[in-house]
């Protein structure tokens, strides 16, 4: 069975790159447009694997991630931050609530993407 | 009344002076009273003494003297005894016949001349003088010699009235004396009295008082002195005044917060401003020491502060003192010479300064979000056609696309530098510090560097020490920035064919990386301002129009930050290189 993969991002245009990269590996992807649309997904469909934005409306990355920390099904669910300043103090505090991977989306090209999640949960 | 007033002290002089001098007189005059009547007497008995020889030489002794006594011949009645005395000692004759055969124990008998000489009258003790005349009665048998006393009473009953007359007018004198020596020195001493009142009502605060004395000496030239030191002395007083007043008003309408502490911490002023921001009671905050005010709840935590001892004399310090009011609080001793008078404290209100950061920390962010979130998009869009994810491209496809992506690329890049250059501006552009192997970083660079370098036909060489190099602390991923942005100046500012060659070398306390280019070089009038920030040389402009003008001087504060140093040696067109210096630091 195809793993299953959430996007949790505001921007549609990267969502649509991101899906289309990760479908065409053979990944099942969903996807919210913020943190509260995202939190209903994860309850809903147990990815295994949520690629999560930080700045997003309604409800933020880090938000998010504190509400998973609480959660006792959803806080073993791995993360992959995908952001786009990377300030040391963000990168600190992602890791603290339990990111298990970082990425800067102006440095990092969808391949690149695909080999960080690939290193998370695999084919 | 003054222990040792100058009147007292004048008196006493003027009485002691004249009195001493009144007691010389008189024992002078005295003395020379005394000479003078016992030289008189003596003179007579001398006179005297020789008229009666003259009778005796002449023979009356015998006719006369034996039948009269002695005593009728001699009307002189300072006369007290008249012997003639054999030259065998004994008394031939006296004006006592009781005396007659006695003998004369006196070494004057058969003296050859007249003697005068001090004696002792034996019948009554009296002292007299005995006047000695040898007589020449013509007989061969040897020296004969007249013997007289002569009394001294009736001098000394002169001398005794002398002194009853001089001192019954030297008592007058002193009296008179005593009376012109009070009324004098109180002359003297009424303008001193004056001065003296004069100079307390001055000293009092009085400075229009005016001294007046018309006496024409000294005293009135003192008083004069005085009047015109005070003259002076409102002059000074009111230009100080004019200070003070100067001082105060600029401390009371200061912008910022003023406190002064004594050096026993005891509040001495509060400017109206200070008072703005917590509003104590100017009137009864004054005097009280800083402990008393930990009550006032939004004061607690500057008096806390100011309460402790601290060795840092200059210090300074941010408070929150509620949602609209952040001050930073100065401290700033109060020195003359080496002795502390006590502490100037300066609240300043940076409310503003704050928000104005904060909004310029949100603005960064959302410049950051915003502007990059596009870029993102556009470059992954880009990415995944040239990828051929979405179906095959042809050659004219891609190279515009390609395009597109590198111009996305700097974008993105101009982006990061000016989001650095704003937090190295708001110091918080933070270093991350670990051990890094510099060599394997440069390695890693220069193989990022690889197909840009081949595309460009430059030659890129990296010159590394035989020995390992040692690891040492620094923020590798800013240290990477640095030294991308140099190798990526060579290469673009190169010619096709030209070189650059990276060079590592290790000292006793610091490691050195130069980059060198055979490249254009930069303008000799360039130089100094290669480190500004936007700035762009125009050599440079004409090559390449894509630069930020913002790389090297990210550079230079990313060194400085290390506390390296970076520097150049470059000649026009023949190429330039950049020095980095990093100390080694094996801890953090």
């Amino acid at each position: 069975m195809a793993k299953k993969i959430l996007i949790v991002e505001d921007e549609e245009v990267l969502i649509n790159v991101l899906k289309r990269k990760l479908v065409s590996e053979g990944y099942d992807v969903s996807t919210a447009k913020n943190g509260n649309e995202g939190l209903i997904k994860m309850k809903k469909e147990k990815p295994d694997l949520i690629l999560l934005d930080i700045i997003m409306p309604e409800k933020g990355g880090f938000e998010v991630m504190e509400e998973m920390g609480e959660d006792e099904e959803l806080k073993d669910i791995p993360i992959i931050i995908i952001s786009n300043s990377g300030q040391p103090f963000e990168i600190e505090r992602a890791e603290k609530l339990g990111a298990d991977d970082w990425l800067i989306k102006t440095e990092f090209d969808p391949q690149e993407v695909l080999d960080k999640v690939i290193k998370q949960i695999g084919k | 009344m003054l222990k040792r007033s100058i009147f007292i002290k004048i008196l006493i002089l003027i009485i002691s002076l004249s009195f001493i001098l009144g007691i010389s007189i008189f024992f002078v005059a005295l003395r020379e009273a005394n000479q003078s009547l016992e030289q008189a007497l003596i003179e007579e008995s001398k006179l005297f003494s020789q008229i009666v020889a003259k009778d005796i030489e002449a023979g009356y002794l015998v006719h006369i003297l034996k039948s009269k006594s002695l005593t009728e011949i001699i009307p002189f009645e300072e006369v007290l005894f008249l012997w003639i005395v054999q030259p065998d000692a004994k008394i031939y004759f006296a004006d006592n016949p009781k005396m007659v055969g006695k003998e004369v124990k006196d070494s004057a008998v058969g003296a050859k001349e007249v003697i005068i000489k001090e004696s002792v009258f034996q019948e009554t003790g009296e002292k007299i003088k005995l006047l000695v005349r040898p007589l020449d009665i013509g007989i061969e048998e040897g020296d004969w010699t007249l013997f007289m006393g002569i009394s001294l009473e009736s001098v000394k009953t002169a001398k005794e009235r002398l002194i009853l007359v001089s001192s019954a007018s030297f008592s007058l004198a002193l009296i008179f004396f005593i009376l012109i020596s009070f009324f004098w020195a109180r002359k003297v001493i009424k303008p001193i009295k004056k001065l003296e009142k004069g100079v307390m009502i001055i000293g009092k605060g009085d400075l229009d008082h005016q001294i007046e004395i018309n006496t024409g000496d000294e005293i009135e030239e003192l008083g004069n002195a005085f009047n015109l030191m005070t003259r002076d002395l409102k002059k000074q007083y009111l230009a100080l005044e004019g200070e003070k007043n100067k001082t105060l008003a600029i401390i009371n309408n200061f912008s910022d917060g003023i406190l002064l502490l004594d050096k026993n911490n005891k509040i001495l002023l509060i400017n109206p401003k200070a008072n703005s921001f917590f509003k104590f009671n100017i009137k009864n905050s004054v005097g009280k020491p800083i402990p008393e005010f930990l009550k006032i709840t939004s004061f607690k935590p500057l008096a806390e502060s100011l309460n402790k001892e601290r060795k840092k004399e200059f210090f300074r310090q941010e408070f929150k003192i509620s949602e609209n009011l952040v001050l930073e609080m100065s401290t700033v001793p109060v020195m003359t010479g080496r002795e502390k008078l006590g502490t100037l404290v300066i609240l300043h209100n940076i409310t503003r300064e704050k928000l104005i950061d904060k909004m310029k920390s949100e603005f960064v962010s959302l410049a950051a979000h915003q502007l990059r979130t596009p870029l993102s998009a556009i470059k992954w869009t880009i990415r995944i056609i040239l990828d051929e994810e979405l179906g095959k491209i042809n050659k004219e496809q891609r190279d515009f696309l390609e395009g597109s992506y590198q111009s996305n690329e700097r974008m993105i890049y101009l982006i990061n530098d000016l989001l650095n250059v704003a937090r190295i501006e708001e110091g918080r552009f933070l270093y991350e510090l670990s051990l890094t192997d510099i060599e394997e970083l440069i390695e890693s660079i220069i193989d990022s560097f690889k197909s840009e370098a081949e595309r460009k036909k430059i030659k890129l060489e990296f010159s590394k020490p035989v020995k390992k190099t040692v690891k040492i602390i620094l923020d590798s991923k800013k240290i990477k920035m640095v030294i991308e942005n140099l190798i990526d100046n060579a290469l673009r500012y190169n010619h096709h064919g030209g070189e650059v060659v990276i060079s590592l070398k290790q000292g006793k306390k610091e490691i050195e990386v130069s980059i060198k280019d055979n490249g254009i070089g930069i303008l000799a009038v360039e130089q100094p301002r290669i480190f500004s920030k936007f700035f762009r040389g125009a050599e440079v402009m004409k090559m390449d129009t894509k630069g930020n003008g913002l790389g090297l001087y990210i550079a230079k504060n990313i060194i400085d930050a290390h506390k390296g140093k970076i520097w150049f040696e470059s000649s026009e067109g023949k190429g330039t290189t950049f020095y980095l210096v990093l100390p080694i630091r094996r801890k953090v």
